[in-house]
């Protein structure tokens, strides 16, 4: 009879222990995900009309540069470029009596373009990093220098500039 | 048994999970761009003036001469087409005599630089074609005469007088 007990006891104990650890430590996981749309904004200035060209006055050489104004760009990615175009390959231009006359110019973009350039060619910027939420300003204007000697001719010239950001 | 079930569940979970990444990759892949054109003007003003040294008066030496230069005309243009310069007379290219009862007329041609002979009995237009340098297009001007004492019809002693006016005009 003695026996019988121990051997019962044993059992009950070994298999409390068993069941103990899986009420102890249970575990379950929950995914989360979140999507943020990727972001790409551009504001450019208004049109601009000069009105400091006064050939009349000009004795020589005069040099012309003209503040177009601020080229803002808002991305939440990473290397995304902005590229400058002209209509007119890098003149304005004019036509009287059938004629083109154009007046050569460079522009400049803030310090992603310090060093006039012509738009005789497309301008394409290396890959920038991601902005502020304020955006990166850059400001653009356009300069050239009339002729020592000649005249241009009366006329009203134009030409637009288009800006491109873009991110592949 | 249950083990072999819980397997064939797990593969179903796993190509699923593949087709997506694959489908997103696709939608990443593309260019993401804007482009926006700002427009810039500038208004060249015509420049068209006429400026002379000429004196307001120009004596003129009938009797030891056959020509006067009367001075320089410069003109600035930036039309590249055809402008005129047009010159008139008031006295219709002579010059007419000025006491009262003289009606002797003392006639002449006039020279605009290289064109001489002009005939100022009607105005005279002169087509000049281009824009000038800066520092402007320069003429000489004067007028070109029989001497006194060649006159087939001579002319009463007296002063002779003319008025020449230039205009410089784009059509």
């Amino acid at each position: 009879m003695k026996k019988l007990v121990i051997v019962g006891l044993l059992a009950v104990v070994t298999v409390f222990g068993a069941f103990a650890n899986d009420f102890i430590s249970p575990a379950a996981g929950v995914d989360l995900t979140a999507k943020v749309d990727k972001f790409l904004d551009l504001t450019v200035p208004a049109d601009y009309t000069a009105t400091d060209i006064a050939q009349s006055a000009e004795t020589g050489a005069t040099a012309y540069s003209w503040s177009i104004g601020n080229v803002v760009v808002k991305s939440n990615m990473n290397n995304w470029t902005i590229s400058l175009s002209s209509v007119n390959d890098g003149v304005l231009k004019t036509t009287v009596d059938s004629v083109d006359y154009t007046i050569g110019y460079t522009v400049t973009l803030g310090t992603l373009l310090s060093t006039p350039t012509s738009l005789a060619t497309d301008w394409t910027s290396a890959a920038q990093s991601k902005t502020t939420k304020s955006g990166v300003t850059n400001a653009l204007a356009v300069a050239f220098t009339s002729s020592a000697t000649e005249f241009y001719q009366a006329g009203t010239y134009s030409d637009t500039i288009t800006v491109t950001v873009s991110q592949p | 048994m249950k083990i072999c079930q819980d397997g064939m569940k797990m593969k179903k979970v796993v190509l699923l999970f593949a087709f997506l990444i694959l489908f997103s990759s696709q939608a990443f892949g593309q260019l993401i761009g804007r482009s926006v054109g700002t427009k810039i003007t500038a208004t060249i003003d015509q420049v068209l003036s006429i400026s002379t040294n000429m004196p307001t008066i120009s004596p003129v030496d009938v009797v030891n001469s056959s020509s006067a230069f009367l001075g320089e005309v410069t003109i600035n243009s930036n039309y590249s087409g055809t402008w005129y310069v047009v010159i008139s007379s008031r006295n219709r290219g002579q010059l007419r005599g000025q006491t009262p009862g003289n009606s002797d007329n003392y006639p002449y041609t006039f020279y605009f630089g290289d064109m001489r002979d002009i005939d100022l009995s009607s105005d005279a237009e002169l087509a000049i074609r281009g824009r000038s340098p800066k520092t402007g297009l320069t003429y000489r001007i004067g007028i070109d005469f029989t001497r006194y004492a060649d006159l087939s019809t001579p002319v009463i002693s007296d002063s002779y007088f003319d008025e020449i006016v230039l205009t410089v005009m784009i059509p």
